[in-house]
């Protein structure tokens, strides 16, 4: 709403004279950090944009890991955890036909380096592995831990009015694909 | 960006992503003038690239810079290998 007292001054972007600050639209056709403030993003990429910023702030102390990790998935899920093999995957099946779109979206928006990156999955594979050991090594309720985990942490900010857990999940599912999640252990 | 020669490329992300794919666009679209305006590169690699971002292609740059394939004055990115010829 524009209070009676301010003027528009000159020109298209031009900013509200005595009007509220949020009126203003100073250079709105060029902001080039338009990815950063998400004025119209769906619920989904929120949540998961949101979910990386958190894990890129508490991957601040990490150390880049030089070692080439294993990655490999087939033998992760037919060998590792070939009990739950039918759990995961159908919920894995559930949740793709969610997210996978925003996950898509998300990550081409997030912007961030390739360093950050790496140290965010280093992060990852740190804090999975303690889950795993924790839970017994049960995936599914190590997924289940990690999931609360980010939600407690994402519930706390005070940006977050809302998000959706599943969207979490789903993030943590495709980083599980990717090995960053439950990387495998050198001796398997 | 990355520096170290054993890992130029993380595997975390797209390779698309990733600075040197991007520096790869940024060379293909300066390939026949000596000299752009940063505005027309912009508007070019958004077409281009697939993942565009505004940081990664300023790490393309610094990546192309660090190696000797373009130069910086004000607006303009200078291609180094045609103006060395000249």
């Amino acid at each position: 709403m524009i209070n009676n007292s301010a003027q528009k001054t000159k020109g298209k972007n031009a900013p509200i004279v005595g009007g509220n600050i949020s009126n203003s639209r100073i250079g709105d056709e060029y902001n080039i950090f338009e990815a950063k403030s998400l004025p119209n993003k769906p619920r989904e990429v929120k949540s998961i944009l949101k979910l990386i910023c958190l894990i890129t702030d508490y991957s601040r102390d990490t150390n880049v890991n030089v070692n080439q990790e294993d990655k490999d998935l087939n033998k992760k899920i037919n060998i590792r955890f070939k009990k739950f093999k039918a759990s995961l995957s159908s919920q894995f099946v559930k949740l793709n036909a969610w997210h996978s779109d925003s996950y898509e979206q998300a990550i081409s928006v997030a912007d961030i380096s390739e360093t950050q990156a790496d140290k965010n999955a280093e992060y990852l594979r740190k804090l999975s592995v303690k889950y795993l050991s924790e839970r017994e090594n049960n995936p599914l309720e190590a997924l289940d831990g990690l999931t609360e985990y980010f939600t407690e942490n994402l519930s706390t900010d005070i940006d977050a009015v809302d998000f959706e857990s599943s969207a979490i999940r789903f993030y943590l599912y495709k980083q599980l694909i990717a090995c960053n999640v439950f990387p495998n252990p050198e001796e398997l | 960006m990355k520096f170290s020669k054993e890992l130029l490329i993380s595997p975390e992300q797209d390779i698309k992503m990733s600075s040197v794919y991007v520096g790869y666009c940024i060379l293909k679209i300066i390939e026949k003038d000596k000299k752009i305006t940063i505005f027309k590169l912009f508007s070019e690699i958004k077409l281009r690239c697939e993942f565009f971002s505004y940081s990664n292609t300023i790490y393309a740059l610094i990546f192309l810079y660090i190696n000797g394939f373009v130069d910086f004055s004000e607006p303009y990115i200078y291609n180094l290998k045609l103006n060395d010829n000249s």
